[in-house]
């Protein structure tokens, strides 16, 4: 088969850590290439390199033969690169045909007038090539479903002749129609000749769709096999450089009386939430991606306002109309977006560490600054932050250790009843297992834990009891007698 | 070992305090002047930057705070000239000095909430509401006496703008003593800890229960006393209120707050940064001033060094990525 990428000893720094280290990769015509990897393994790195959003320190890129150092997102995109990431690119407030040639539009007269007419002609063959034939091209993208905003990516890849394509997670807002629909477009694609390189977390997805996949780790190239030839175990194994053993440690804690409860939570989109939490106890909420989860704890938490909400916390009725109500009633929240809700980045450890309880380090009227130090060294050794000093800046450190850090945060606090939104989001493996461990630890205390995630495997491991939430209600209360993948998953696309 | 380094000397630039840079280039001036002008390093001379700075010095304390929540305030040359006319006019009216003073402070509080009440309940950009307030202030500061300037002669007004206590210019004390004041703040109370907590990132500052709006209102209180305070000194050491005072300096806090080093995207910078700011600012004008720059060089000078300070901050907050 004939190539039509190759990167080679790709290399690049940023400040504090080396992101791709030497990495090679090999792209065919018509193949799709799998890469692989944990978060922080460089895959990123190495597609933003691609598409030329950064230039590598080191290394060489060869499209179609010739070989480039580097080049501008504009020189990528002239080379038929196009790269279609996670968050997706496009004008709410332009028309699909718009959004699909933007940047070449086409014009008429002196003055290069945008030609209308031409415009919304030429996008029709490519819109009912990717399945979006039933809309006209001049309706608005704000109104379509993310799917069908994913395809105008895909029409604005066509459009320009793509060599390679990039798909950097594309089915992670996607249901099983619209991915199916997907992986048909790849194809077509494929048979056309362009190299795809595909990047996921879902193994299943592929042995579906991949001829090949690349596993990266630390920023290195780890191996390279042909997807007929391989096992999904092998392929985790090579991610993950070791083999997980217990990655759930068991917790064995008696559970204590009711801590929390919430009732008759409503807002536009939740409709009657009830739920309770009680000492040493860990409740899971489940659902996809806009299910609510997220609403519900800003609710509780006291950073939206619900229509309707009553809280009780160890028996009595409280009401939390902002955060710092609810830190005063001993509750506590692990937000899930770690880099923009979670740590301040611009702050040492230790000011990040006593940040939700400022008040609490007054001594004589002003801050008592040698018990911060004391009180952030005491939380990097307990939660074993691995940091040079208490002085470093948060920005400096891996995001598994600045999620110890939100956590140590919340746990300054002293909290009976505790939050944790994806605690686990975006960090790797061992991390993880020190987080649940965490987890464990606080219910040993005796205090309430409410956990939100969508990885199913961690839920229940974790959890005492998990809640199902679809589109706004909780769809059902499972024990954890009655865990099982299938019937969650069920009750959280609402098919029950 | 090539890598090494490189890490090395981003990590340099990434992390340099704003201050570093900024001290070296104010000593590399004064090498500059030093050699072009005898007189320049005579005490006197010193003095007088001393006395020139203390002005715009005492302003920017307050203004730091504000831009350390990436605020703005670009209406404090006009409240000062509007503090300084009403300052004029209850000296006219027979009020006793130190009334006036506690007064005129008291001005400097009503145009800062004024500020901020718009900035942060009615949620109306900075930069634009303070441009507004600035015509406002401005306007009302003709109004009062239509213009006309009055003269003052009292000794404690003369000894607050010309006074000295061992050689040292009384109101370089007073910009001394604000910077004390606001360096305490911030590092020793709940407030200033707060500021950076906003400043860098609003919504970890909300999870953690910090009340952000209250924070900004207060820090745009500060940018209007120090206003309020720059007002009294210019009118004490001319002698005179004038309702132009100060008219066309307003970018001058803003400059020195970011060539000392805060960036403009907040969260970030020490208040001794906005004092080597003020005194690289004071420095080129004086400077200049002796090596008989014509004063038409001398903004243009100025207006470069600002634009070089915006330049670097943009630098430096695109390497931290905040």
């Amino acid at each position: 088969m004939e190539k039509v990428l190759e990167m080679k000893q790709i290399y690049k720094a940023f400040p504090g850590v080396v992101a791709v280290d030497k990495v090679d990769l090999t792209l065919h015509k018509g193949e799709v290439l799998a890469l692989v990897g944990e978060n922080g393994a460089g895959k990123s790195t190495l597609i933003k390199i691609l598409s030329g959003m950064y230039k590598a320190d080191s290394g060489e890129i060869v499209i179609d033969g010739q070989s480039y150092s580097g080049f501008s997102t504009r020189e990528a995109l002239d080379l038929g690169i196009a790269v279609i990431y996670q968050e997706l690119n496009y004008l709410n407030d332009m028309t699909i045909a718009e959004n699909i040639l933007i940047g070449q539009v086409p014009t008429k007269g002196p003055l290069k007038k945008v030609d209308y007419a031409k415009l919304y002609d030429s996008v029709k063959g490519i819109m009912e090539m990717v399945g979006l034939g039933h809309r006209k091209p001049t309706d608005y993208v704000g109104i379509l479903s993310v799917a069908e905003k994913q395809l105008i990516e895909i029409a604005r890849a066509f459009s320009r002749n793509v060599k390679v394509l990039v798909l950097d997670e594309p089915t992670s807002a996607l249901n099983e129609t619209e991915t199916e629909k997907l992986f048909s477009l790849i194809r077509k694609f494929k048979e056309s000749g362009v190299g795809i390189i595909y990047i996921s977390h879902r193994m299943e997805e592929l042995f579906k769709i991949a001829d090949r996949v690349e596993v990266m780790r630390d920023g290195r190239y780890v191996t390279d096999k042909l997807v007929k030839d391989t096992t999904s175990n092998e392929i985790v194994a090579a991610m993950v450089g070791r083999e997980v053993k217990n990655m759930y440690p068991q917790r064995s804690c008696a559970i204590g009386d009711e801590v929390f409860r919430v009732s008759n939570l409503n807002t536009k989109f939740l409709k009657n939430i009830n739920f309770n939490v009680r000492a040493g106890e860990v409740v899971g909420i489940f659902g996809l991606m806009g299910a609510g989860r997220t609403e519900v704890c800003r609710c509780i938490y006291g950073i939206q306002r619900p229509e309707s909400i009553e809280l009780t916390l160890g028996g009595e009725k409280i009401v939390n109309e902002r955060p710092l109500d609810a830190l005063s009633h001993s509750m506590s929240y692990v937000p899930a977006e770690r880099k923009t809700e979670g740590v301040n980045l611009v702050m040492s450890v230790k000011e990040n560490i006593s940040l939700s309880d400022l008040r609490g380090l007054v001594r004589k009227g002003r801050l008592d600054l040698a018990h911060e130090k004391t009180i952030a060294k005491k939380w990097v050794e307990k939660l074993d932050v691995k940091t040079p000093s208490i002085e470093t800046c948060s920005n400096s450190l891996s995001g598994g250790n600045q999620q110890k850090l939100v956590i140590a945060k919340c746990l300054n606090t002293d909290p009976k009843f505790m939050i944790l939104n994806e605690p686990t989001r975006g960090i790797d493996v061992g991390a993880k297992v020190e987080i649940y461990d965490l987890i464990n630890g606080l219910c040993a205390d005796g205090r309430a834990v409410l956990m939100i995630s969508s990885e199913l495997p961690e839920i229940m491991a974790m959890s005492d009891r998990i809640y199902v939430m679809c589109e706004g209600r909780i769809t059902g209360e499972v024990q954890k007698a009655d865990f099982n993948q299938e019937s969650l998953l069920k009750l959280a696309i609402g098919e029950c | 070992m090539e890598t090494a380094n490189k890490i090395k000397k981003n990590k340099l630039l990434t992390n340099a305090r704003g201050e570093l840079s900024s001290f070296i280039m104010l000593v590399i001036l004064w090498i500059i002047f030093a050699i072009g002008s005898p007189y320049f390093l005579r005490f006197r001379n010193i003095m007088n930057i001393g006395s020139y700075m203390s002005i715009m010095g005492t302003m920017a304390a307050g203004l730091t705070v504000a831009m350390l929540l990436a605020g703005l305030d670009v209406s404090q040359y006009s409240l000062a000239a509007l503090s300084g006319m009403i300052l004029g006019m209850l000296y006219e009216h027979g009020v006793p000095a130190g009334l006036i003073l506690l007064i005129v402070i008291c001005v400097g509080v009503a145009g800062g909430s004024f500020n901020a009440f718009i900035i942060t309940v009615m949620n109306v950009n900075p930069i634009i509401c303070t441009m507004g307030t600035s015509f406002i202030f401005r306007g009302i500061a003709y109004l009062l006496t239509n213009g006309r300037y009055i003269r003052l002669k009292n000794d404690l007004f003369y000894f607050i703008g010309n006074g000295k206590i061992a050689g040292v210019p009384f109101c370089l004390l007073i910009m001394v003593l604000t910077y004390f004041v606001i360096w305490y703040i911030l590092k020793y109370t709940v407030y200033g800890r707060s500021v950076f907590a906003v400043g860098g990132n609003m919504q970890v500052a909300i999870l953690a229960g910090i009340n952000v709006k209250k924070i900004r209102f207060i820090s745009h209180i500060l940018a209007g006393i120090t206003a309020s305070m720059g007002g009294i000194i210019t009118v004490c050491q001319a002698s005179s209120c004038m309702a132009s005072q100060g008219y066309g300096n307003d970018m001058n806090g803003i400059s020195a707050v970011i060539l000392g080093g805060i960036s403009m995207a907040g969260g970030r910078g020490k208040i001794f940064g906005t004092l080597i700011g003020v005194a690289i600012l004071s420095t080129l004008v004086n400077g200049m001033t002796l090596l008989n720059v014509q004063s038409y060089w001398q903004q243009v000078v100025q207006g470069l060094v600002l634009v070089c300070a915006v330049f670097i901050d943009s630098i430096r907050t695109a390497r931290t990525g905040k």
